[in-house]
């Protein structure tokens, strides 16, 4: 993608729909697939393309923008916290007593997702949704490579430990 | 790519094949624009309280530059982007195609809404700031400029236009409480020349202004409904020819080298045609 400081409208707008679609997608992986997550994205796609000024390399501009989404993500993620930590959740009112009542493996491996540490999320997420290198992430997540390697083997280590992925993983048909 | 379990493999190719529909790609632009035209206003409404201090003259080969900081809010103030005048004439290549800029300025062209048009034109290059030229009143009672400029490729981040990837832009700039039309960014002159299609959409009845605009009783309710689009036209196109995908054409009169129209069609893939005084088609490129 070619970025200059001046944009015809046809060119904002491929700009904006690139920034759209990577955010869409981290967001999604990290969010889910309902409103917040296409709020979130818009959100980056806004960022992306009005400080698009600020960005020295354009070839750099993916990279730019998952940064973006990953501050946003977060941020959103923290929020979403705060929430369930103030409301009795619906989804977690689906386990009582340490039982799983019956959900479909989509939904358990989201909840599983969902348990890791933000961080781990992230790192995963741009892995696996965007196959970005050690050193992308990196970028993105301003860290170091090393902090980004112990954070996918620590996210993949704690999600095979969690309750639901233990029950996929046992289940009939399951993962083992 | 390790698998960890097929369950999240799953969750993780779902979102890799997430694609925005065009509602969403239509909701962030128009959310871009809002952005650009409250950063703009917000200058504009601080210039009392903000000195515009003189930070420097540059002289780049025929350009003398003039930076006037500030620091648009609305674009976070992580990065100062300057504002960037010039008193240099307007470049010939500009006022040979475009008549309204060969006329001398009058006094509509020199008040504090022009003035305030060269700020509306957000990460451009220098702005010919004696160049600007008042071309009437939009339908919503806005006063509509058209605003020539020195971009190049680096503008933003260049603001002194210090690149040797220069090039001769014009903008069609509203000022008015609505802000609902305008090219914001500026088209440079190979795009007025040859245009690949409308140079700017707009739809007034989204963004800062909608409320005020929607509130406004003076204003047709046709008005307040559809897209707006523009085209800034070189000299002896009299008339534009717009066909909407649908198949279905209007034509629209230019005044001032500039075409303003509206419509309730569908606009993606519209096509442009210019006929002269006549009615002849003319060709795009000259």
């Amino acid at each position: 993608m070619t970025l200059t400081g001046t944009q015809s409208a046809d060119e904002r707008e491929v700009m904006a729909r690139r920034a759209l679609t990577l955010a869409l997608r981290t967001a999604t992986a990290l969010l889910g697939s309902g409103d917040s997550a296409r709020d979130v994205a818009q959100d980056v796609a806004v960022i992306a393309v009005t400080r698009r000024g600020q960005l020295r390399d354009p070839q750099l501009f993916d990279q730019w923008v998952h940064r973006i989404a990953v501050r946003e993500c977060s941020r959103a993620m923290r929020s979403s916290a705060r929430r369930r930590a103030n409301e009795q959740p619906f989804e977690e009112s689906l386990f009582e007593g340490g039982t799983t009542i019956d959900r479909d493996d989509a939904l358990t491996a989201r909840q599983a997702l969902a348990e890791l540490p933000d961080r781990e999320r992230i790192a995963l997420t741009l892995r696996y949704v965007h196959d970005l290198s050690d050193k992308q992430i990196a970028s993105a997540m301003k860290c170091r490579p090393g902090t980004v390697a112990s954070l996918l083997s620590r996210g993949r280590r704690r999600l095979r430990s969690t309750p639901e992925m233990q029950t996929l993983l046992t289940s009939p048909g399951g993962l083992s | 790519m390790s698998h960890i379990a097929p369950e999240l493999d799953e969750l993780f190719a779902s979102a890799r094949l997430v694609q925005p529909d065009d509602e969403d790609v239509r909701t962030v632009l128009r959310r871009i624009e809002f952005r650009q035209r409250h950063a703009s206003a917000r200058r504009i409404s601080s210039a009392g309280a903000v000195v515009l201090s003189i930070l420097a003259v540059f002289t780049v080969g025929a350009v003398g530059a003039v930076a006037t900081g500030w620091t648009p809010m609305g674009l976070g103030g992580s990065s100062p982007v300057e504002l960037v005048t010039t008193s240099d004439p307007v470049p010939q290549e500009l006022t040979e195609h475009l008549a309204l800029l060969r006329s001398p300025p009058a006094t509509q062209d020199r008040d504090e809404n022009a003035q305030n048009a060269a700020e509306a034109v957000p990460n451009s290059g220098p702005v010919y700031a004696d160049g600007i030229r008042y071309v009437g009143d939009s339908p919503f009672g806005e006063r509509m400029y058209l605003v020539p400029i020195h971009d190049n490729v680096d503008a933003g981040r260049d603001p002194q236009g210090t690149s040797t990837d220069s090039y001769s832009a014009v903008a069609l700039v509203v000022q008015g409480k609505f802000g609902g039309i305008g090219t914001s960014n500026g088209v440079p002159l190979s795009s007025v020349l040859s245009p690949r299609g409308l140079q700017s959409v707009e739809n007034p009845v989204v963004g800062s202004s909608a409320e005020a605009l929607r509130d406004d009783a003076s204003i047709p309710a046709s008005l307040k409904q559809g897209s707006w689009f523009s085209e800034i036209v070189p000299d002896g196109v009299a008339t534009v020819r717009v066909t909407f995908p649908d198949g279905a054409s209007e034509e629209f009169p230019v005044r001032n080298n500039v075409m303003l129209g509206h419509s309730d069609r569908e606009l993606g893939g519209t096509t442009v045609t210019w006929l002269d005084a006549a009615g002849t088609v003319l060709p795009h490129s000259r």
